[in-house]
């Protein structure tokens, strides 16, 4: 009967109680959202990279170096040159080199050349390698290793030849129609940017740029990336990424003109051959770790061109420090609005505690204790918080679905769907109890009204 | 015949419990020497407002204690019981109707009833309750079908009889109502007078009806106005 009662009340009482629900199911909904994100991408960011002691790329600021590439988010607007990776790789401190270059891409995915070696010493998490799901590492010139996610969206095989586009917006010009890739490895999930990534050797990459042999093609082909830069920079204001790869480009099919600027620009001579391709950033893994501090002084001292090098972990502190900052004005807002809404359940019931002055009065003389009248108040507050906290949760949950291929795509945040955490099971226990401390008031006002309850009131 | 309800020495002011009114501190609302009824008797107690009928009525259920004196109902002290024991004993013991809007209104009129049962400590199992409840509808010329209607569907007649069940169906020793018949008409009044009695009658059940309409007295054996047994100087104003 305790429960029947408050749930008929609450019926009666639907539209301010809806209402009131559904103010609690938004700021739930808020709440759960800030911290589960707040979670996820701390998770998420923290798990891209492990087992690289040092990154290495052109002299830019840690965040846009771990940005591009580690998140292979933004632009690479400089490149570093084969011959400084070539010094890195034979300092005494360092134990392997993978230099890595991005700028092309496949349907808006990034398409990130680099060394076999990649595969053996890139980790992620907690110094997870990664592995294949099926197929190998690339061989040829024109293998392919896929990222999970690329492989799951597009159903794509072992066998499928794919063509690469020029720049990395999603909307390219210019297709290397000439020199499909063939894919032949696909590698297992790691809830990190490689299952965004298409990854290719160097020679691939090269050769891909160098195909189109004849001038009337090569001609065209740069009218066309002039559309692609102006298209760029209209849309994605990142005209600049793929500088390196492009003067690569010229050079292979306009060497005449393209030697001068190229060695203005890189500061050193390009060498013609195969292996002379410049490089977005090398990752480094060091033989002790506390030669971090020694390399990077290396780096920036080196003369032949402006390198900067990172600390994976600081700069991922760093970066989370930033964002971090962002997110805890987010949970001090989302705690207000908790609040406020908390407030407005209570003065909800408040108000209707004048009409149930009568109501009180019948429960009393039936013989119901004030603590009854107490507790039946409070049940109410309870009920309409839960039934808040379970809609705001599936809200969530439903948001989280939606929105998960957007983050992964578009901020290379992997977060899990699942809304339900250790974390949100807090949040939501915190919410409840709350609402049953706001609910106080209207349950001491209740009980007070029953102590004095008056057989005439009405 | 035993005393069912027994009061001596009882005053009462309303300062000592709450600030509500601003009665003066002398100024008792209720001072009365003694004042008893018997079991099964019919009693109409009678009053202008403000000669300190609903604090009596108050006192009589144990909502609110006498600043002095004893009240006994079926020879418990209502002062010697603890707030909880207070409350489980007037749930046994004593039934109430309201003057008007006895129903809560969004329960449907079988729930009603049950409310009237569920704060006791009889364990009665559920269907022997419902059992009951569906004869004193009979009892009260009600029809069955109203059982599932909400309180508040129901005319202010029905609302009143319902009352009556839902005081009735713990089969309490005294049933007090409160002016029940000021909101009825004529007819209304007789008929729920009728049934009241005859329910009264069918369960021994000891009853006091309180009203300032004198022209009902004359249905009752006894008639006992507040102003004669109640002493206190000017009362309630």
């Amino acid at each position: 009967m305790f429960v029947k009662l408050a749930k008929q009340s609450l019926i009666s009482r639907r539209t301010s109680v809806l209402l009131t629900v559904l103010a609690i199911t938004i700021s739930v909904f808020v709440l759960l959202s800030v911290e589960h994100i707040r979670h996820q991408a701390k998770q998420s960011f923290n798990r891209t990279v492990s087992g690289v002691d040092l990154i290495v790329g052109p002299r830019t600021s840690q965040i846009n170096l771990l940005l591009s590439s580690v998140f292979r988010i933004g632009d690479s607007s400089n490149a570093i040159s084969q011959s400084s990776v070539e010094d890195l790789a034979s300092h005494p401190m360092v134990s392997w080199v993978v230099p890595i270059a991005l700028g092309d891409s496949h349907k808006g995915h990034r398409v990130m050349a680099t060394t076999a070696d990649y595969f053996q010493y890139f980790k992620f998490g907690a110094k997870q390698p990664l592995t294949f799901k099926q197929g190998q590492v690339f061989k040829q010139h024109f293998d392919l290793v896929l990222g999970a996610d690329i492989a799951e969206k597009y159903s794509y095989e072992l066998g499928k030849e794919i063509v690469l586009s020029h720049g990395t917006g999603v909307t390219s010009f210019t297709h290397h129609e000439q020199t499909p890739f063939t894919v032949v490895g696909i590698l297992n999930r790691t809830g990190t940017p490689v299952d965004q990534t298409l990854h290719v050797s160097f020679e691939g990459l090269h050769h891909m740029h160098e195909e189109p042999q004849n001038e009337e093609r090569a001609h065209k082909e740069h009218n066309q990336e002039e559309h692609d830069y102006e298209d760029q920079d209209n849309h994605e204001g990142h005209a600049h990424h793929d500088k390196a790869l492009d003067h690569e480009e010229h050079e292979n099919h306009d060497e005449d003109h393209d030697h001068e600027e190229h060695a203005q620009e890189g500061g050193e001579a390009a060498v013609e051959h195969d292996h002379d391709h410049k490089v977005s950033a090398v990752f480094v893994g060091l033989k002790a770790r506390f030669a971090s501090l020694v390399m990077q002084k290396w780096a920036n001292d080196y003369k032949g061109e402006a390198l900067s090098a990172i600390m994976p972990g600081v700069a991922l502190s760093q970066l989370w420090r930033m964002v971090g900052s962002v997110e805890t004005v987010l949970q001090v807002i989302s705690i207000l609005v908790l609040i406020t809404t908390l407030i407005g359940l209570s003065t909800m019931l408040l108000a209707t505690m004048r009409e149930r002055t009568k109501e009180i009065a019948i429960l009393r003389v039936l013989g119901a204790s004030p603590m009854f009248i107490f507790m039946l108040i409070e049940l109410e507050v309870f009920v309409i918080t839960f039934i808040g906290c379970i809609a705001g949760a599936l809200l969530l949950w439903i948001t989280l679905l939606a929105a998960e291929p957007l983050l992964a795509s578009q901020l290379g945040l992997f977060i899990d769907t699942n809304p339900i955490s250790e974390t949100s099971l807090m949040v939501l226990a915190f919410v409840l109890v709350g609402s049953l401390i706001m609910g106080l008031i209207p349950a001491i006002n209740a009980y007070r009204h029953s102590l004095q309850a008056n057989l005439t009131a009405r | 015949m035993s005393a069912i309800v027994s009061v001596k020495n009882l005053s009462f002011s309303y300062e000592s419990t709450t600030k509500k009114k601003a009665v003066s501190v002398e100024n008792n609302i209720l001072e009365i020497p003694e004042f008893s009824i018997n079991a099964g008797e019919h009693v109409f107690l009678f009053g202008p407002s403000g000669s300190g009928k609903s604090t009596l009525l108050n006192i009589l259920t144990g909502l609110l204690l006498p600043s002095s004196g004893q009240v006994k109902i079926l020879e418990q002290d209502w002062s010697s019981l603890k707030g909880k024991t207070r409350d489980a004993f007037r749930a046994n013991h004593i039934g109430f109707v309201f003057q008007q809007l006895n129903l809560i209104p969004y329960l449907d009129v079988l729930d009603n009833i049950l409310l009237g049962a569920e704060f006791g400590q009889q364990n009665r199992p559920k269907h022997q309750l419902i059992e009951q409840a569906k004869q004193l509808m009979n009892d009260l010329q009600l029809p069955e079908s109203l059982l599932l209607k909400p309180a508040r569907q129901l005319s202010v007649g029905q609302q009143q009889r319902v009352a009556i069940a839902r005081a009735l169906i713990k089969e309490p020793e005294l049933l007090i109502a409160d002016e029940p018949t000021s909101a009825l008409d004529e007819a209304n009044r007789n008929a729920f007078l009728k049934v009241l009695f005859e329910l009264a009658e069918k369960n021994n059940t000891t009853l006091v009806f309180v009203s300032h309409d004198q022209t009902l007295a004359s249905q009752f054996k006894r008639v006992v106005g507040i102003q004669s047994i109640n002493k206190a100087s000017k009362s309630g104003e």
